[in-house]
């Protein structure tokens, strides 16, 4: 991007008090559904959610402009979640995990959803499906978003749906109806 | 299951209508003030001193007329019968209404406004008591600091701004029963229990486990951007039970607390404030977190006004503007 739009970006992002309203009301809702797909968590993917937006407001000036603020504002929103990931991670031994739930993790349905199979999937393979399908992002978008190169979102993408349809396949056999 | 409908659903899935204006007041305060405080956490409102601050305000049983004192301004509080307290925030010398609460007795009704200026029933809020109060019990003091998810809260013992800082780091595993297992890390060190000095002040609710690192900016005006919701930080009073904003009563008692130590106060007489000569109330030190503009004929409260220190300086604001009903008129 030329200096000319960088520096308008930066004014039109920072120096009017509207303008970080503004990507709250265009892409919160975006934002929020990722995390909340990625975290199946109300309240932690409003947090996310919160630090994500603040965190761009702060970032502004390091916005390039080489990918559109959407984009932009994933990429922020996913490395806040792969943060909670590692900081939420506890070490169980198995006999205790058995039958148990995270009790951190509300509205998990028991019954067989589309999210609930995707999280039976590796956290690369969900994350890749929810983007592209959900999010709607290009491969492109993704890799931007991730970091991972195009060929293993493609990769991804590829396993998680053959993935999704056994799961489905095994559900319809044990719950026909 | 059609998973092409599946993901169409969850294309359609959609936060909670509030949750938008609360980012949004968020993003506004950091950003029109500039305000060093990394985070104001979920909430928006200031609810808890708001509650305080129109109780106190109202509540006015005529005193004498004899200069308006703390003493006075305190039996006035505690006599006033009906009021309205309208709050604002004020920021790059915009006013924006964000709460109104009727008092009429005993009954204290507050309606929310979102960013939009609309309002929002109180009903429509999150009901506090349906969090578990799961989260640490601490003091916290300071300035600022960053990390993963911040929650501003303010030491509810006092308004005056402190120095230093405390970070609280709250590490929640589970015992081979299940049973959840907190740690505090307390200044770099990890503790089963929290010292006793940092307990019993603010209650900080943890969500979802994880690493809460607190922000305190010793003003109160931070603090009253924090009561609330899902990241909950409550303030609670010396035994650990929680000021409920509902009722907002236990905020009255802070300020009526504050206006029991007379030898706190500062009194400016005859300060010309929105036109008017009212008596001004501030808290001794270099920096007063709040200014108490009093009408010195009757001791009510007219406007109390919390600011947000930055640098010394004052850097945002928040506004209770009181307005009495007859009842509250003092015979005298």
């Amino acid at each position: 991007m030329i200096l000319e739009s960088r520096l308008a970006l930066a004014e039109r992002t920072t120096n009017q008090p509207g303008a970080p309203t503004d990507w709250v009301h265009q892409h919160y809702d975006d934002i929020y559904r990722f995390l909340k797909h990625l975290t199946r968590h109300t309240e932690t993917a409003e947090d996310l959610a919160q630090q994500t937006f603040v965190q761009a407001c702060q970032a502004i000036q390091n916005f390039r402009g080489d990918s559109s603020l959407k984009t932009w504002l994933h990429r922020i929103a996913f490395r806040e979640y792969i943060a909670w990931r590692r900081k939420r991670k506890v070490t169980l031994p198995l006999d205790i995990l058995r039958g148990r739930r995270d009790p951190a993790i509300e509205q998990v349905d028991d019954r067989v959803t589309l999210l609930g199979l995707l999280h039976q999937l590796p956290s690369g393979q969900r994350e890749s499906f929810l983007m592209y399908e959900v999010q709607q992002l290009s491969i492109e978008e993704i890799s931007t978003v991730t970091g991972v190169k195009p060929g293993t979102i493609k990769s991804h993408l590829h396993y998680a749906r053959q993935k999704l349809q056994s799961l489905l396949n095994e559900a319809h056999q044990e719950n026909p109806r | 299951m059609n998973i092409d409908q599946e993901i169409q659903k969850l294309r359609e899935e959609m936060p909670r209508p509030e949750a938008k204006g609360e980012l949004i007041r968020t993003i506004q305060y950091r950003h029109q003030e500039k305000h060093t405080l990394k985070t104001i956490g979920k909430i928006g409102i200031p609810v808890a001193l708001v509650a305080g601050a129109a109780m106190a305000a109202t509540f006015f049983f005529a005193p004498t007329r004899a200069l308006a004192t703390p003493a006075t301004v305190a039996k006035a509080i505690r006599s006033a019968r009906d009021y309205v307290i309208r709050s604002f925030s004020i920021q790059g010398g915009k006013r924006t209404l964000i709460s109104q609460t009727n008092v009429d007795g005993e009954k204290a009704t507050r309606t929310y406004f979102d960013a939009e200026g609309k309002p929002v029933p109180e009903s429509e809020l999150p009901n506090i008591s349906t969090n578990p109060l799961e989260g640490a019990l601490i003091k916290l003091e300071g300035d600022e600091h960053s990390g993963q998810k911040h929650i501003v809260v303010t030491d509810s013992n006092g308004p005056e701004p402190k120095a230093g800082q405390q970070t609280i780091e709250v590490k929640v595993t589970r015992d081979q029963n299940g049973n959840e297992v907190r740690k505090y890390v307390v200044n770099g060190k990890e503790v089963d229990k929290l010292p006793a000095e940092l307990e019993g002040k603010v209650h900080v609710n943890q969500s979802a486990g994880g690493q809460i690192e607190v922000e305190v900016n010793g003003s109160k005006e931070g603090s009253r951007s924090v009561t609330r919701k899902q990241a909950s930080t409550v303030m609670v009073d010396k035994n650990g039970k929680i000021t409920s904003f509902s009722s907002g009563k236990t905020t009255v008692e802070y300020l009526l607390k504050l206006l029991d130590d007379a030898d706190r106060w500062n009194i400016e007489r005859k300060v010309t404030f929105n036109g008017e000569q009212l008596d001004k109330f501030t808290l001794k030190g270099p920096f007063s977190p709040i200014e108490l503009y009093v009408d010195p004929s009757t001791s009510l409260p007219k406007v109390l006004r919390f600011n947000a220190p930055m640098n010394g300086k004052s850097a945002a604001q928040i506004e209770d503007v009181y307005e009495y009903g007859t009842d509250t008129i003092p015979a005298r």
